[in-house]
């Protein structure tokens, strides 16, 4: 199919670039120092003491599978958050890029759909995220796992619903990319998204602050489309700590926020079978 | 046509995505955990310790400035260093879930023709009426309000004589108990009666003052206290697996109790000894005896032990730890044994 | 036009094009009413000035571009099937290259999404007819402009298209190069293919290209044969030695062309076969003039250009 031709196309430019290469080794040697410098003491199972270059850290004595749920919260978090921005700059150019002069018409003339070619950049850079958060948390996941002999997958579950929602902030990166070929307008958009998503994340805290009318009415509505950056960010990190999370919630949070990126590719396919290159 | 199908497959997607997503926007259920409290001073401990300092003592000779109101209760309590010293908030536990367990316990038949008794025979409700009980060594303590209390059925199969300026000490003849009736706040008992008029003259400021068994900023929770060491080895050895009790005797100089019984009973620990390492050891060991409880109850199946013990942490400070412990009523009804209500009913 | 479609490999019909228009009006008109057939395996050359509407009427083609009235068919379907732009191959005026790419990965990214099985064999056949079979390693980024728009012609050749669109295919390539180029197109020709070609070096039209069209403000002012376009079967120029007789010549019908000083008088003569043409020179040679040189009166493609523009819409030759 044309549309995995176009995604695989994709990650083998992402490769070829020079700096997605150093970032990913970057990450690897930052995995590696921190799981050389870590030293953790486990007791009858219990975390009896913990080392980070030589330092004795303060921490609890306690069950280490649970002394480790603090850490993987900690983890989804900068997974959730860190991942997502990162998501946003550095896969900002792609549409763009998809769309430069040269590169379109080539393009278009091939025999390929143009939704196809959507359709395999929104799942390329898709793929390339999910690979990116899997390899973090996964490193870091096996570095813990392996220095405090309690092994679980969570944190990467944590990575996988962190790369949800970074589907649906793309979709719509790629929907402005339509509307004005500029990375930095993408980027500008794939952030605004993620803020308004927090805030959309605890809308019912904030909707009562707002004098009941008009105002209350619009926020709420505003936020109603707009994906829960922070409600999944929370449940990802709920996840990785092993706190029990209502599953049919979750489900639907994931079907929503997987429907909303079908929405944003959609509404940029609409717009691009009808553009001139 | 096509196209236009897409702008409406946007829009409607975009639909379903917000009622989806607004469907799993319920608000954040409590965790299992959301019941326990672990006890940790806070003001509302403070200001029901200041409401309680009622207690005005004539200054000592030396003293230079006013003299400050004490607390009764921790008057008549004799400070017994390296002994227990303990309070029960009796008016704060009997709504808990671990009150009401010991309440029917004292609803069972017999205990509750006990009670019926005691309000017949003395006008004491002790369900009702006691505020606090505490203990110290040979003297226990129970405060409440007695004044509409009448002794006289007491005096009938006690030696009853008058003791100071407030107080009734009745002495069993076959027995070494004496109970002394102290104004209409205050019943002491015990096994010593020169312990007991101590306490009474500690009251009515014939004895120097002495330092409380119980400092005002330890006065925290709904049980607080200082436990013996002795006290403590003697309940641990009955399960040490681990050489615990041992260990214990040797590194602990003492172990400050509080414990919350709202919900689940949250108990912190404060223990303390003067070989830092020793403790610092100590602290391990019990760690890993709480993971292995811990891995234990999950083995077993009990997901509720299994759940609280998550909880369950050594906190090191500088040579000495704290340990947060939950207990779930399910657990305690089971160690405490099934109590039956008096109407016959199995308790809750 | 006279052509049946099945004969055709793109036929334009009243073709018209108008960008930026709001709401339907406005808008700058790009085209406007072009009708062109082309028929299989012909090589067809569009010419113009910059603007006049080339590259447009080429998106038109590949569907690149959506007509905002008209018609087009290419290879007798719609530029919007798949299946009919597969059989196309194209080069555009400035085409995009991956610089951290081989020729070979682009190449084969390229088969890939004309749906070629088993490409790596006509990869490095394509990447050898062009020239770059030495450079097929090597980063794309180090490449000079020839090599690239070699390597972009290596793309539009990929599966043995039934119809070549190029857009400037000689751009930046050397003279040698060029050559190698116009063998290219002559074989890909002789396999049936059909070229369509936009370039600004008429030259390389005039050598490639048998049919030539000429837009000029969005219509097509000129369309035909290029021997039709650029010169006369009928009329003749003759080279006669200095010292001619020129009232003799003029009488008998030749007309004295605008010559360079010291050079022998150059006259053209209207003959409509062979033997007039010989029986008028037996006549010149009679009068005592001798002819040194003797061909075809015909114009180049830049002055056809020139008068076409200038004359605005007309009638094809």
């Amino acid at each position: 199919m044309r549309t995995l031709a176009v995604a695989l196309d994709l990650l083998r430019e992402a490769a070829s670039r020079r700096w997605f290469l150093a970032l990913g080794i970057g990450i690897t040697l930052l995995l590696a120092c921190f799981g050389l410098a870590l030293r953790i003491e486990v007791v009858d199972g219990a975390l009896a003491a913990t080392r980070l270059f030589g330092k004795v850290l303060d921490t609890d004595i306690r069950s280490v599978d649970v002394a480790m749920r603090y850490v993987y919260r900690a983890v989804a978090y900068v997974i959730a958050y860190g991942g997502l921005l990162f998501g946003i700059v550095a896969c900002a150019d792609f549409a763009p890029s998809l769309l430069s002069p040269g590169r379109i018409e080539h393009l278009l003339a091939l025999p390929v759909r143009r939704w196809e070619l959507l359709a395999g950049t929104f799942l390329g850079v898709l793929v390339l995220a999910l690979l990116g958060a899997v390899y973090g948390a996964g490193g870091l996941t096996l570095i813990l796992s392996v220095k405090t002999g309690y092994w679980t997958a969570r944190p990467i579950l944590a990575a996988l619903l962190a790369s949800v929602t970074f589907a649906a902030i793309y979709g719509a990166m790629l929907a402005s990319a339509l509307l004005a070929r500029s990375a930095a307008i993408s980027a500008a958009v794939g952030v605004a998204l993620f803020v308004s998503g927090i805030v959309a994340g605890n809308r019912e805290t904030l909707a009562p602050l707002l004098e009941p009318g008009l105002r209350r009415a619009l926020f709420e509505g505003a936020t109603l489309l707009l994906p829960r950056v922070s409600t999944m960010a929370d449940t990802a990190a709920d996840l990785a700590a092993s706190v029990p999370v209502d599953g049919l919630a979750l489900g639907s949070r994931l079907a929503g926020l997987a429907v909303f990126a079908l929405s944003a590719l959609a509404f940029a396919i609409w717009r691009f079978e009808q553009r001139d290159f | 046509m096509r196209r236009v199908g897409w702008l409406l497959a946007a829009v409607i997607l975009l639909g379903v995505a917000a009622w989806l997503m607004a469907r799993g926007d319920r608000g954040k259920g409590k965790t299992a955990h959301d019941n326990i409290h672990f006890p940790r001073p806070r003001s509302r401990d403070d200001q029901r310790n200041a409401r309680r300092r009622t207690l005005v003592l004539p200054p000592s000779p030396s003293a230079t400035g006013p003299a400050v109101p004490q607390d009764p209760l921790m008057v008549a309590l004799p400070n017994t260093p390296g002994g227990t010293t303990i309070v029960f908030e009796a008016s704060a536990m009997r709504d808990s879930p671990i009150g009401q367990h010991m309440v029917d316990c004292l609803l069972g038949e017999r205990e509750a023709r006990e009670l019926a008794d005691a309000k017949r025979d003395f006008g004491v409700d002790v369900l009702e009426d006691v505020q606090r009980v505490g203990h110290s060594g040979p003297v226990t303590v129970v405060e409440g309000d007695f004044s509409e209390a009448t002794w006289g059925r007491l005096a009938e199969r006690w030696t009853p004589r008058p003791y100071g300026s407030s107080a009734t000490l009745y002495a069993e003849p076959d027995r070494d108990q004496t109970i002394a009736v102290y104004g209409g706040q205050m019943v002491l008992f015990g096994e010593d009666a020169a312990e007991i008029e101590a306490a009474i003259d500690r009251l009515e400021g014939h004895l120097p003052p002495a330092p409380p068994a119980i400092p005002d900023w330890a006065m925290y929770g709904d049980v607080y206290g200082v436990i013996a060491v002795d006290t403590l080895v003697e309940f641990l050895q009955k399960d040490d697996d681990h050489g615990l009790a041992d260990t214990f005797r040797n590194a602990v100089e003492q172990v400050e109790l509080h414990v919350d019984t709202s919900d689940d009973v949250a108990i912190v620990a404060d223990v303390v000894g003067p070989d830092k390492e020793a403790v610092g050891d100590l602290g391990k060991s019990l760690g890993a005896a709480l993971s292995i409880a811990r891995m234990r109850a999950q083995a077993d199946g009990d997901e509720r032990l299994a759940d609280l013990l998550d909880l369950a942490r050594i906190s090191p400070r500088d040579g000495r730890f704290s340990l947060d412990l939950a207990l779930p009523m399910d657990f305690l009804r089971k160690e405490l044994g099934p109590c039956k209500r008096k109407d016959g009913g199995r308790a809750r | 036009m006279g052509y049946s479609s099945s004969v055709l490999a793109l036929e334009a019909t009243a073709l018209s094009k108008t960008y930026g228009r709001f709401l339907g009006r406005g808008g700058q008109q790009a085209l406007s009413g072009v009708d062109l057939a082309v028929p299989r395996g012909t090589a067809f050359g569009l010419i113009g000035l910059n603007g006049a509407g080339k590259t447009t009427f080429i998106k038109s083609l590949l569907g690149v571009v959506h007509p905002t009235a008209g018609r087009v068919s290419v290879l007798g379907g719609s530029p919007s099937d798949p299946a009919i732009r597969a059989r196309i191959g194209y080069l555009p005026e400035r085409l995009h290259l991956p610089h951290a790419w081989t020729p070979t990965a682009f190449l084969a990214s390229v088969a890939r999404l004309k749906g070629l099985s088993a490409h790596a064999q006509e990869v490095r056949r394509q990447l050898a007819r062009v020239g770059l079979g030495n450079d097929a390693e090597r980063r794309i980024g180090g490449f000079s402009k020839g090599m690239r728009q070699r390597l972009g012609l290596a793309a539009a050749l990929l599966g043995s298209p039934d119809l070549l669109v190029l857009d400037e295919p000689s751009d930046g390539v050397d003279p040698l190069g060029r050559a190698a180029i116009r063998v290219m197109l002559g074989e890909e020709r002789a396999r049936g293919a059909t070229l369509f070609l936009n370039s600004h070096l008429l030259s390389e039209t005039e050598r490639v290209c048998d049919r030539i069209g000429i837009l000029s403000g969005g219509r097509l002012v000129r369309e035909g044969e290029l021997d039709a376009l650029c010169g006369s079967s009928t009329r003749w120029r003759i080279r006669f030695t200095p010292g001619c007789p020129m009232a003799a010549l003029v009488a008998l019908g030749f007309v004295p062309v605008e010559g360079v000083a010291d050079e022998p008088p150059i006259f053209s003569c209207e003959a409509a076969d062979a033997p007039v043409l010989n029986e008028l020179l037996d006549q010149a040679r009679a009068a005592g003039a001798l002819m040194v040189e003797l061909r075809r009166d015909t114009r180049d493609l830049e002055e056809v250009l020139a008068d076409a523009v200038a004359d605005g819409p007309g009638a094809a030759a």
